[in-house]
């Protein structure tokens, strides 16, 4: 009988790692000996990191949309089928359409969910960008705003050492708002707030997650006249005063509130059992080097789903899936896994609108922060418009 | 700690840079290798293609980008679905222990996916006869 390998999830994770699957185990795949089906709730496929350009009027949707079935190698069987439920212990999924889908290797790339209702009147209140409708109505204010204050506040998970989604977000998009608003001629009569919470991951009052970057952001703030806070974890939000209150017991005023929201993973993977998070956040338990579930050696997890300390972004992915790929290759040839994940993540940072600052770092090593360029803008620029779709073929 | 905000400008780490044993050899053999160019001024054409990049870099904006990605993704993407055509029938009809019959081959036009297909390559034909007609 055929090994059967099912891919969750139809993001730049599960996209890549199907297509590498293939072509790793092509004589395999080839001769029926293994089949790889992938599960999604969309037969579209969203370039999804680029949600923050569509806050600034740099992209539209079409721009951003591919079919999901033109991403994939012929050989993949794709369904267009959400998952309902996970069954781990007995290897199996069952999806919306109450169809049951067993396997003998999983790969689960669910992503995560922005979850601003978590916080009291934030979802009423407040903008972010990390889905498509929510970073149109933020271009739309952008856009019309005159005068006032754009307060940026930043919410990490409940779970230890769990990082909000695309780490570099926040100062990306705090870079990009300040240059938006001067080439709108605004910026002058809009203060921009930048803060962070108090505990962000492993560090305490910083203004990002990693201690070096956290050391150079002050003077790049105050050379744009951005102020900034530490130590202001958003705890409620009263949208009629348009106040935001912190945990630490401030409370300021705002015009726009944009957030980086609560984060969850999906019902499905929140609903398995499988995770001990907590605050229901639901965080698969990952093992750091395998990159299976903790006590399912048959299935691996990729991406925002995990509960490792990396980021939860597709330079993530990038990383991990020659991993998973690797394993489950060799598990079935030679009948354990091989490869080992280091914690490897490679970024281009959007600082600004023009410029670009490529990054990498590892579980070891943090991010060493250089002078932002045109040529590393015009890389993102270049991911942005037609690399990424290379690398979700699997091909770069 | 100000890394990022302000760029070091030339030659502010000059004088330093210079005083280390380690890049005043690099430096001493980097110029017996480009001597040869230097003496025949044609490392003038080294200095004139680093000009022509640093122009073309100065150029290229967002509008230069989409459109050379346009190409890209277009390129990549027409070559990416004929590979993946050519290495699935090659491997489908390698993989058949018989070559099928006239008559398989006339039932596999009842199957939705050969039909896609076929009018996929007749209207390429088409849009191929339309784009070199007169």
């Amino acid at each position: 009988m055929a090994k059967r390998i099912l891919v969750v999830g139809g993001g730049i994770g599960g996209t890549m790692t199907a297509n590498s699957l293939v072509h790793k185990l092509y004589p395999e795949v080839s001769s029926g000996e293994v089949t790889v089906t992938m599960l999604s709730d969309s037969p579209d496929h969203y370039y999804k990191p680029a949600f923050m350009y569509v806050a600034f009027n740099s992209f539209s949707k079409n721009e951003l949309k591919r079919p999901q079935r033109s991403l994939l190698r012929p050989e993949i069987q794709f369904v267009v089928d959400k998952v309902a439920h996970f069954d781990f212990a007995q290897n199996r999924v069952r999806t919306q359409s109450g169809a049951i889908y067993g396997y003998d290797y999983l790969v689960v790339s669910t992503g995560c969910v922005p979850s601003p209702e978590r916080i009291e009147g934030l979802k009423e209140a407040g903008d972010h960008f990390y889905l498509h409708e929510p970073a149109r109505q933020l271009a739309d204010r952008l856009a019309r705003i005159e005068k006032g204050r754009i307060f940026i506040t930043v919410t990490f998970p409940k779970t230890p050492n769990v990082p909000h989604q695309c780490g570099i977000a926040p100062i990306e998009t705090t870079l990009m708002l300040d240059e938006f608003l001067r080439r709108r001629g605004v910026r002058e009569k809009i203060e921009i707030v930048y803060t962070y919470p108090t505990v962000s991951q492993l560090l305490r009052n910083c203004l990002f997650l990693q201690k070096q970057t956290c050391e150079v952001l002050p003077s790049i703030f105050e050379s744009k006249g951005i102020r900034f806070k530490r130590g202001f974890t958003l705890g409620r939000v009263d949208p009629d005063r348009k106040i935001a209150y912190s945990e630490e017991g401030d409370e300021q005023d705002f015009d726009i509130l944009m957030s980086t929201p609560p984060i969850r993973a999906v019902d499905a993977v929140l609903d398995s059992g499988a995770s001990q998070a907590p605050n229901d956040e639901g965080w698969l338990p990952t093992d750091r080097e395998t990159l299976q579930l903790a006590g399912h050696e048959n299935v691996y997890v990729m991406g925002d789903t995990g509960d490792l300390p990396v980021s939860k972004a597709g330079g993530t992915c990038h990383n991990q899936s020659p991993v998973v790929v690797d394993n489950i290759a060799s598990s079935i040839r030679i009948g354990y896994p091989t490869a080992a994940y280091d914690g490897k993540v490679i970024a281009v940072a959007q600082m600004g609108l023009e410029a670009g600052m490529p990054l990498w770092y590892d579980y070891e090593n943090d991010v060493e922060p250089h002078p932002p360029t045109k040529l590393g803008g015009l890389l993102r620029k270049s991911v942005n418009r037609g690399l990424y779709w290379a690398v979700a073929r699997g091909l770069v | 700690m100000t890394e990022m905000s302000t760029p070091a400008t030339p030659g502010s780490a000059g004088p330093a840079a210079f005083q280390d044993p380690d890049t005043q050899a690099g430096i001493e053999h980097l110029a017996a290798k480009v001597a040869p160019l230097l003496q025949t001024n044609r490392f003038d054409n080294v200095v004139d293609l680093l000009s022509l990049v640093a122009d073309g870099i100065d150029m290229t904006d967002e509008r230069t980008i989409e459109k050379l990605m346009a190409a890209f993704e277009g390129a990549m993407a027409a070559g990416w679905t004929l590979g993946n055509a050519a290495r699935m029938a090659g491997s489908v009809a390698g993989n058949a222990a018989e070559p099928p019959s006239l008559f398989q081959l006339a039932r596999e036009l009842r199957d939705p996916e050969v039909r896609r297909g076929l009018h996929a390559a007749v209207t390429f034909l088409r849009i191929l006869g339309r784009q070199t007609g007169p």
